[in-house]
């Protein structure tokens, strides 16, 4: 069963359990996502070990839209080490293309994260 | 009947959730004023406060009026900042050692942990400790535990990264398996943090996770969103 967990001022975390036999947990978690997602919080998705986030969410289906980057050359290398260090700067043109892919949310575990600030 | 500032820390959070904030809302303390994130829901805690410290700041500027602060600027080789100042229209210029700087500006900054520590709840860390338990190896998870901090490194980028609970986290670069070169300290917040201090409106854990997740899911937006401190300033927490 798929498992919301959003980061928490006064209790660490909250989490909501995607259950489909529970309307109302159902209905409060579509409303989190919604409400997260229009107030920019980083919701990152689990996907096969790794850490993806979230581009949209639909409500009719239940499923997370995320954007997958599809990369030709493995980035991992000195241009790229160069790339994530001046990330602020112009990112380092490489040959990607991107597809969106579905992920339904009863089936996943999702982590969210509010606006940030730097210290 | 008086309320604790755990109880008020709640309430906020409650109320915070209702306004569809579901990551709650800090509080403000004593002395160390709220700096809340752009787009935050409750915008009015930004710069938040519970003593005055416009007055505090207008005494400063009292005194220092006649001084002005023209230019400043890290000096490597001398390990100082320069600092130009006009002094009644005359130029004169301070070379200021870092050592100078580090105790007496990061003591009150570390210290400020037990303000901070009022208004935060134990059994919150507990939580953050847990979550961050089942997205670490065990024997990180250990170090973690036992000594505050680990380190993982990116699969996009090579980067190594040091967590560090309570302070920014350190981005480490290897050459090949020479010795290694601290590339930035990265600071972050979820919501926002307590300005002069370390501390985020969060329990620490929770600060962690936020710094993994960002590294994990989307490194270009965590060094975009971060503020850098070089090594050598006394806000790296180095």
């Amino acid at each position: 069963m798929g498992e919301l967990r959003v980061l928490n001022c006064s209790a660490g975390d909250i989490r909501v359990k995607f259950d489909k036999t529970n309307s109302v947990e159902l209905i409060r978690a579509r409303k989190m996502i919604g409400d997260m997602l229009r107030r920019g919080y980083l919701l990152a998705i689990e996907i096969d070990g790794k850490l993806e986030p979230v581009h949209k969410f639909d409500v009719d289906k239940d499923e997370y839209i995320i954007i997958e980057s599809v990369t030709s050359s493995p980035l991992i290398n000195d241009e790229a080490k160069k790339s994530a260090a001046s990330a602020d700067r112009k990112q380092t043109p490489s040959k990607k293309s991107t597809k969106s892919r579905r992920v339904p949310m009863e089936s996943t575990n999702v982590i969210a994260i509010p606006r940030t600030a730097g210290g | 009947m008086g309320i604790s500032y755990l109880q008020a820390s709640r309430i906020a959070s409650e109320i915070a959730q209702e306004r569809g904030e579901w990551s709650g809302a800090p509080l403000p303390i004593e002395g160390f004023a709220l700096s809340i994130a752009e787009g935050f829901g409750i915008p009015t805690l930004d710069g938040a406060c519970l003593t005055d410290r416009d007055d505090v700041s207008q005494d400063a500027q009292d005194d220092s009026a006649s001084v002005r602060l023209i230019n400043s600027w890290h000096c490597r080789q001398r390990s100082a900042q320069i600092m130009i100042f006009d002094d009644h229209g005359k130029r004169c210029h301070v070379v200021r050692p870092d050592f100078l700087d580090r105790g007496p500006r990061s003591i009150p900054r570390i210290l400020a942990a037990f303000n901070v520590a009022q208004v935060q709840d134990v059994q919150a860390e507990f939580t953050a400790m847990a979550t961050l338990q089942t997205m670490i190896k065990p024997h990180l998870f250990e170090a973690y535990a036992l000594h505050g901090l680990f380190l993982e490194s990116s699969k996009r980028s090579g980067i190594v990264y040091l967590f560090r609970k309570g302070f920014p986290t350190i981005a480490l670069s290897g050459n090949g398996g020479g010795p290694m070169r601290v590339i930035s300290a990265l600071c972050l917040h979820p919501i926002g943090y307590y300005q002069d201090t370390f501390l985020g409106s969060m329990v620490p854990t929770d600060d962690i996770i936020s710094h993994l997740v960002l590294m994990r899911a989307d490194e270009h937006f965590f060094w975009r969103k971060a503020n850098h401190h070089f090594p050598w300033d006394w806000r790296s927490g180095l």
